[in-house]
C-alpha cells in the first residue's frame, strides 16, 4: 500500500488488433494526460491486467484469436479487474444483441466505430474521475487502518512482552546476590527498557505523523521527583554513569509526570551517551514555570544544530537511538505549553539543553 | 497481620504471572483473571479483594467495560483499582480509578501503590 498522490495519472488499457485503431484511440485520449497502455490482442490485454491497476479498459470486439467478449470474460476472472469498467468498441457487430452480450459481461458502455472523438474523450474522462475518487477513498481508509494498526500493535502488543521481561528481571534482582547474575539481569532489564523507549518513540512519532498531538494527563507533581525517579532508573540500568541533580526553588506544578520524565529522560540519555564526565540535571522553579537543564561535557556537533529537532536525524554517529528523542521531547514540551532549547554556544566544550514547563498548562 | 488480597486482571499470561509474582514476593495474597469477564465472575462468587490491578486492553471484556460494571455494583464499587496499561487513557477513565501506572512498570512502585490502596481500604464515595 503505497502513498500515492490522488493527482497521479491513472492507467487506461486500449485493446485492438489493428495498430491504426490503437493510434486513433491514442490520439483521441492523449489530451487527458493519463497513462495509455496498448495491447494488440486479448492475451496481451490479460498480461497487462496482471501488471497494472487500471481505471478503464477500451476493448475492441472483433479480434482474431480471443475476441472482445471472451477477453472481457477472462478479465472478470481476475481479482484485480473484477470491477474495472470496460467499454466495448465495435465497427461490425452493430446489432443490438451484441451490445447486450457486451453489457451482460459487465461492460459499462458499447460504442460504435467510427466514434466521435470528443464524445469518447468525455466518456473516458468521467470514468477516470470516478476511479480517482474511489482511489482517494481507499487510500484514506487504508491510512486510517494503518494508523490503528501501528498505534495498536506497537503501542500495546509489543509493549506487553517488555512489561513481563522487565518485571521478571527486576523481581529476580531483588534476591540475587551473585555479581555476574546481577549483571546479566541488569542487562536484560536495561535492554528491554531501551527497547520499550524506542517502541514508545515510534508510537509517538506515528501519532504526530498522523496529525495528532501527544496526549497528556495533567496532575499535581514535583519536578525534582520526576527527575529523581528517572535518574534512579537510568543509574540502576547503567551502573557506570554519574548524574548530579540539583534543585532550587519551588518546583511543583501540574504536569503529566510520565510524559515529562520521557522528555527529560531523552535529554538525560543523550547526555549520558555523549559524555566523558558527569551529567548535570538542574531543576529550578521560576515565577510561572519550572526549568530543567541537562548538561554534559560533550561538544555539540555544529552540523546538527539546524536539524536538531527533526525526526530520524542523520549524522549523529555516536547515538544508538532512532533519532527521535529530541523530536519527541519537543512535542511533549509543547503539549504542556512549554519549550526546549539548545542553550550552549557553538563549539563550547559542553552541551546544555533547557526545557521550560509552565506550572499550570491548559489541559490538552 | 493478615495479608491483603489482590486480584490481577491481564490477558497477557506472562505479564499476569510477573505481576502476580511481584505481589506475592511483597507478601500479598494474589488471585488472577485473564479477562474482565473472568474477573467479574470471581468478584461476584468469591471473597472480595482489597485491591484490583487492572489491564485495559483485553479481549472478551476490556478494562473499560469491566470498570463500568464494577462501579455500578454497590457491593463492588468501593474496591480501589490500580490500572496498569500500555496505552494512553482518556481522562474520564483515569478519574474513575485510584492509580494509573504505565507499562512497563517498576515493581517497587507497583508494590508501593498497591500497599497504599490496601491500607486505605474502601474508596471515598462512589463515582
Amino acid at each position: 500500500m503505497g502513498r500515492r498522490s490522488v493527482d497521479e495519472p491513472v492507467k487506461i488499457l486500449m485493446v485492438d488488433d489493428h495498430p491504426a485503431n490503437l493510434l486513433a484511440l491514442e490520439a483521441t485520449l492523449e489530451p487527458l494526460g493519463e497513462t495509455l497502455i496498448q495491447a494488440r490482442s486479448g492475451r496481451q490485454a490479460l498480461r497487462e491486467i496482471e501488471r497494472h491497476e487500471l481505471a478503464l479498459v477500451l476493448l475492441d470486439v472483433r479480434m482474431a484469436d480471443l475476441d472482445g467478449f471472451e477477453t472481457a470474460a477472462l478479465i472478470r476472472q481476475h481479482d484485480r479487474a473484477r470491477e474495472t469498467p470496460i467499454i466495448f468498441l465495435s465497427a461490425i457487430h452493430t446489432e443490438t444483441h451484441y451490445a447486450r452480450q457486451g453489457l451482460s459481461l459487465g461492460a459499462v458502455d458499447y460504442i460504435y466505430k467510427p466514434f466521435d472523438p470528443d464524445l469518447l474523450r468525455d466518456k473516458v474522462r468521467s470514468f477516470v474521475t470516478l476511479h480517482r475518487e474511489r482511489r482517494a477513498r481507499v487510500s484514506a481508509e487504508s491510512a486510517l487502518e494503518m494508523k490503528d494498526l501501528i498505534l495498536g500493535v506497537l503501542g500495546h502488543d509489543l509493549r506487553s512482552p517488555v512489561t513481563a521481561i522487565c518485571a521478571s528481571a527486576e523481581l529476580l534482582l531483588k534476591d540475587e546476590t551473585a555479581p555476574e547474575r546481577r549483571a546479566a539481569l541488569t542487562r536484560i532489564n536495561s535492554s528491554a527498557r531501551r527497547m520499550d523507549r524506542m517502541v514508545r518513540a515510534l508510537v509517538d512519532y506515528a501519532r504526530t505523523y498522523f496529525g495528532s498531538r501527544i496526549p497528556t494527563l495533567l496532575a499535581p507533581a514535583r519536578m525534582d521527583h520526576i527527575c529523581r525517579r528517572f535518574i534512579d532508573e537510568i543509574e540502576s540500568t547503567h551502573p557506570s554513569c554519574a548524574i548530579e541533580l540539583s534543585v532550587v526553588g519551588n518546583v511543583e506544578g501540574n504536569w503529566d509526570a510520565d510524559r515529562v520524565a520521557q522528555a527529560v529522560g531523552n535529554l538525560i540519555i543523550n547526555a549520558v551517551e555523549h559524555a566523558s564526565g558527569a551529567v548535570r540535571v538542574d531543576v529550578a522553579g521560576g515565577a510561572d514555570e519550572v526549568t530543567v537543564t541537562v548538561c554534559n561535557d560533550g561538544t555539540f556537533p555544529d552540523a546538527l544544530r539546524a536539524s536538531l529537532f527533526e525526526p530520524f536525524r542523520k549524522g549523529d554517529a555516536g547515538s544508538r537511538g532512532l533519532g527521535l528523542g529530541l523530536f519527541i521531547a519537543r512535542e511533549i514540551a509543547e503539549a504542556h505549553g512549554g519549550r526546549i532549547e539548545l542553550a550552549s554556544a557553538a563549539g563550547a566544550p559542553q552541551t546544555r539543553f533547557t526545557t521550560y514547563w509552565p506550572r499550570h498548562p491548559r489541559a490538552a | 497481620m493478615q495479608k491483603s488480597s489482590v486480584l490481577v486482571v491481564d490477558d497477557d499470561p506472562n505479564t499476569l504471572d510477573s505481576v502476580r509474582d511481584v505481589l506475592l514476593h511483597a507478601g500479598f495474597e494474589v488471585d488472577t483473571a485473564a479477562t474482565g469477564r473472568d474477573a467479574l465472575g470471581k468478584l461476584l462468587d468469591e471473597k472480595q479483594p482489597a485491591v484490583i490491578v487492572l489491564d485495559i486492553r483485553m479481549p472478551v471484556m476490556d478494562g473499560r467495560q469491566f470498570l463500568t460494571v464494577v462501579r455500578a455494583y454497590h457491593r463492588l464499587a468501593s474496591i480501589p483499582v490500580c490500572v496498569l496499561t500500555a496505552v494512553d487513557l482518556a481522562p474520564q477513565l483515569t478519574e474513575s480509578v485510584e492509580v494509573v501506572m504505565r507499562k512497563p512498570f517498576r515493581p517497587d512502585e507497583l508494590v508501593a501503590n498497591v500497599e497504599a490502596l490496601a491500607s486505605r481500604g474502601v474508596r471515598d464515595g462512589t463515582s
